[in-house]
């Protein structure tokens, strides 16, 4: 029998925010408790689901606070430049 | 070329021109009492406001101990004394004799009138008030100075909780009669960014430190501000015309930071959660392909040659159990009629007839009725002298016809 998952639209795993990774997790555990799947999309989505829970924890792991702050650009308005407590 | 004269004989020039004014002596100056310390030596210093302006004053001892009441920050008072400066800093300030309450202050006055103000025009209905996003900030904005304690707190709040946020920053002093435009301006520039949230604070301080956050510019920006607002200002005990306007009020900027942001620890157990979640249904589910299997293999054997002629052999069996019992029925049955028979074929015995007296008589010869044994039916059919085998119910014997 020819293997065939359903392709799914799987976004490329570095580039997934903590909250989307988590959303699609949650989404995948749902499709999966719901059992209505053949054994090679299930295993498909557990291997999906597997890699995010990984990337969800990684992103816990190594989050590091990023500060910026606004500061008035020279032609008006404002733009975003790294926050370094220590100048004032 | 005018007299070049040092700093100490110019301030003690000032302090005599100053002492020498009768108009600056034994006056009476109503304010707002603000920064109040009693110190150990029991002398008092405070300074005394207005809505616009601060004078310093000090109270000695001696007088401090025949004051009929001990003033807190924010009560308005009438205060008696003298004008002198401060030599040593060039500080001038007021000399004061005695301290009389004198009922509300102004500022707190201002500040009732706004907040009504304010209420009466449903800028702080609670329909008004935006929740807070429901999952983690990816983006949280800050309204506050760069340089306070506020952001350094706020900061490692953030960094221990949720270290997955950005932060924007937007400075802004906090403090000043020119802080609430450029609040303002802050608040405006930080909603740009589209946060998720913002924070607006401010660490504690004396009361008209706190002031700019009861400005009506800075409420107004709040209330219209299309990002949730959280208020972190002052202490505890402080509320602020802001805190009425924000979205949601904290108590301190650090409780703020807490407010906007999920526990890190939480989410680690969350998605521990899921990912037990995820083994188990990939278990199961191979677990109900497993069980859909056996039952296919199951009826699958059924439908095999084997499995046929297992069956054909089954029936066989069992048809011939359904024989064997039939057989044994049959069996039964056919005792029974035999029996019937049986009594119904005694009767018709000829021993039976014996039994009540009667008796067979046949020939011991040849004759005319046909060889020995025949039977004779009648008397003509014998000749005398003729032997004659007698049969009873008990035996025969044999006898001659006369």
């Amino acid at each position: 029998m020819p293997a065939k998952a359903k392709p799914k639209p799987t976004a490329a795993l570095d580039t997934l925010s903590f909250e989307d990774a988590f959303a699609e997790l949650e989404e995948i555990v749902r499709q999966l408790e719901d059992g209505s799947l053949t054994l090679d999309e299930a295993l498909a989505l557990f291997e999906r689901g597997q890699a995010l829970s990984a990337r969800c924890q990684q992103l816990l792991d190594t989050a590091d606070l990023k500060v910026q702050q606004l500061a008035p650009r020279p032609g008006g308005g404002y733009q975003l430049q790294p926050f370094a407590p220590d100048e004032r | 070329m005018p007299d070049l004269w040092t700093v100490s004989t110019l301030n003690r020039y000032v302090k005599q021109s100053l002492e020498t004014d009768y108009r600056l002596q034994d006056l009476r100056v109503s304010g707002e009492i603000s920064g109040f310390k009693a110190y150990p030596s029991g002398h008092w210093y405070f300074t005394l406001k207005d809505g616009s302006a601060q004078v310093n004053c000090v109270l000695w001892r001696t007088r401090a101990e025949r004051q009929s009441f001990l003033p807190r920050d924010g009560d308005a008072v009438v205060a008696q004394g003298n004008v002198t400066l401060y030599e040593t800093r060039g500080q001038f300030q007021l000399d004061v004799v005695s301290l009389q309450p004198a009922g509300e202050g102004v500022l707190y006055r201002e500040f009732v009138r706004l907040k009504a103000q304010l209420e009466a025009e449903g800028l702080f209905a609670p329909e008004r008030k935006r929740p807070l996003p429901a999952g983690p900030p990816r983006r949280i904005g800050l309204v506050t100075s760069p340089a306070g304690a506020a952001l350094r707190d706020i900061l490692n709040i953030l960094r221990r909780r949720w270290p997955l946020a950005e932060v924007v920053l937007a400075p802004t002093p906090v403090q000043g009669q020119d802080a609430p435009p450029q609040i303002v301006a802050a608040l405006h520039a930080c909603a740009a960014c589209a946060p998720d949230v913002i924070i607006v604070a401010r660490g504690g301080g004396a009361l008209e430190d706190l002031w700019c956050f009861n400005d009506e510019r800075v409420a107004r920006a709040i209330a219209a501000c299309p990002i949730p607002v959280v208020s972190g200002v002052g202490h505890e005990t402080d509320f602020t015309i802001a805190d009425f306007a924000a979205d949601l009020r904290a108590p301190t900027p650090s409780a703020a930071a807490e407010l906007v942001t999920p526990d890190q620890q939480q989410w680690a157990l969350n998605l521990e959660a899921l990912r037990l979640r995820l083994a188990e249904t990939l278990q199961a589910h191979t677990r109900d392909l497993a069980w859909a299997l056996a039952e296919r293999q199951a009826q699958l054997r059924g439908l095999s040659p084997q499995g046929q002629l297992r069956s054909a052999r089954q029936r066989l069996d069992d048809l011939s159990a359904r024989a064997g019992s039939a057989l044994g029925y049959r069996v039964s049955l056919d005792r029974a009629r035999w029996r019937g028979l049986s009594q119904a074929l005694s009767t018709l015995d000829p021993r039976a007839v014996l039994g009540r007296g009667y008796a067979v008589v046949t020939t011991t010869t040849p004759t005319q009725l046909g060889p020995a044994g025949a039977v004779v039916r009648a008397a003509a059919a014998v000749q005398p002298g003729q032997t004659l085998r007698v049969q009873v119910y008990a035996g025969e014997f044999i006898t001659r016809v006369e």
